[in-house]
């Protein structure tokens, strides 16, 4: 069978097998159902993520049970600060990459994509490590201040700094488990639009 | 405003309507599964609904069309690959349901058989190419030289024309 007899099959198949009309209201149905959709699942993957982090917020109650005082309240509202910020940059991320905009060529649209999988991936590693080493630093300056400087804080500073070292391996490792399988079909067909053969 | 949206809304309609055989034939050449095809298929309409108000008509709305749906097809390809609960018996075989005599089946449901055998992108190719596109079409679609898309389409051709020959 040569190319031109299945070109024709191809015409008569697409001649013959026209779709019914779609209506208006069943595209309305499909583009609102898509929507609450997309929204469902970066708020699904948000709140994944924030599992991570809020046990955090457990600190700033159990602060406040032997009294508030302006640095308790110092120390919660930058606990709440940079919780916000995370969960910020996490659903900026998100959503840069459930927005990507596919009108333009293929080639476009999938380096577009690849670039905002990898800034998402950077979010996420990035809120990780800050999260360690805000803590870290938290529990310097309160052994500094309780006992001024000695062995226990440079014990402390040490196994800050190991445990935010520790943070960048791991956070690198979780993200490549996450985002591994999209960004390796990316670059497939990135490669087979550069003539890679597979 | 609202009479704007109205307009909008029916344009959009037309347009889909129109097309909407391009759009069937994507899904269909990238997913065997009737379900991962309506799947698809809604996406691509939600996302042509997206990317509607900065059409401009620069390109022709086939084409268009043609650049939503396959960026749709070829980014949902990697949701269904990662779908656990499919179990293929045979990876090769992408029978659809009541076309288990290969001998008998239809030329259409060959052909698109011999077409998801292709890779992501030649696939995109050989479409574009069969439903009429000129080389600078299918070249704006994909993002290569009209060049390239010659050399790519030529290679593909011999590909699907090898199935063939395994065919008979």
């Amino acid at each position: 069978m040569d190319f031109d007899t299945l070109n024709d099959h191809w015409r008569q198949h697409a001649q013959a097998e026209l779709p019914a009309a779609l209506e208006a209201n069943t595209v309305m149905a499909i583009i609102t159902a898509k929507t609450g959709d997309i929204r469902r699942s970066v708020r699904q993957r948000l709140r994944h993520e924030a599992t991570y982090y809020f046990p955090m917020l457990a600190v700033t109650v159990t602060l406040f049970l032997g009294g508030i005082t302006p640095i308790r309240l110092a120390f919660a509202g930058g606990l709440l600060i940079l919780l916000g910020g995370i969960a910020a940059t996490l659903w900026l991320a998100q959503r840069r990459i459930a927005e990507t905009p596919l009108d333009r060529s293929v080639r476009d649209a999938l380096m577009d994509l690849r670039s905002k999988i990898d800034a998402a991936a950077r979010a996420y590693v990035g809120a990780y490590v800050v999260t360690f080493v805000c803590s870290a630093a938290v529990l310097a300056s309160l052994v500094w201040w309780r006992q001024g400087m000695g062995l226990a804080l440079v014990a402390t500073v040490a196994a800050g700094f190991l445990a935010s070292l520790w943070s960048y391996r791991s956070g690198h490792a979780y993200v490549e488990r996450m985002f591994r399988g999209d960004r390796a079909n990316l670059s497939d067909c990135l490669g087979q639009l550069n003539g890679q053969e597979r | 405003m609202q009479a704007a949206m109205a307009n909008a809304e029916e344009a959009f309609l037309a347009l889909i309507n129109q097309h909407q055989g391009v759009i069937r034939r994507v899904c269909r050449s990238y997913a065997p599964a009737l379900r991962d095809r309506e799947e698809i298929f809604q996406e691509i309409i939600y996302q042509l609904w997206r990317s509607f108000p900065s059409y401009r008509g620069e390109s022709a709305p086939m084409t268009w069309i043609y650049r939503v749906a396959l960026n749709t097809a070829i980014t949902a390809l990697r949701r269904e690959t990662r779908r656990p609960v499919h179990i293929a018996l045979d990876p090769s075989h992408e029978l659809e349901a009541g076309s288990s005599n290969r001998a008998c089946e239809p030329e259409s449901e060959w052909l698109y058989r011999a077409i998801r055998q292709l890779s992501a992108i030649d696939r995109a190719l050989v479409m574009c190419y069969l439903d009429g596109m000129s080389y600078r079409g299918i070249g704006e679609v994909l993002g290569l030289s009209e060049a390239n898309v010659g050399t790519r389409l030529n290679r593909a051709k011999a590909r699907l024309q090898e199935l063939a020959r395994q065919r008979e």
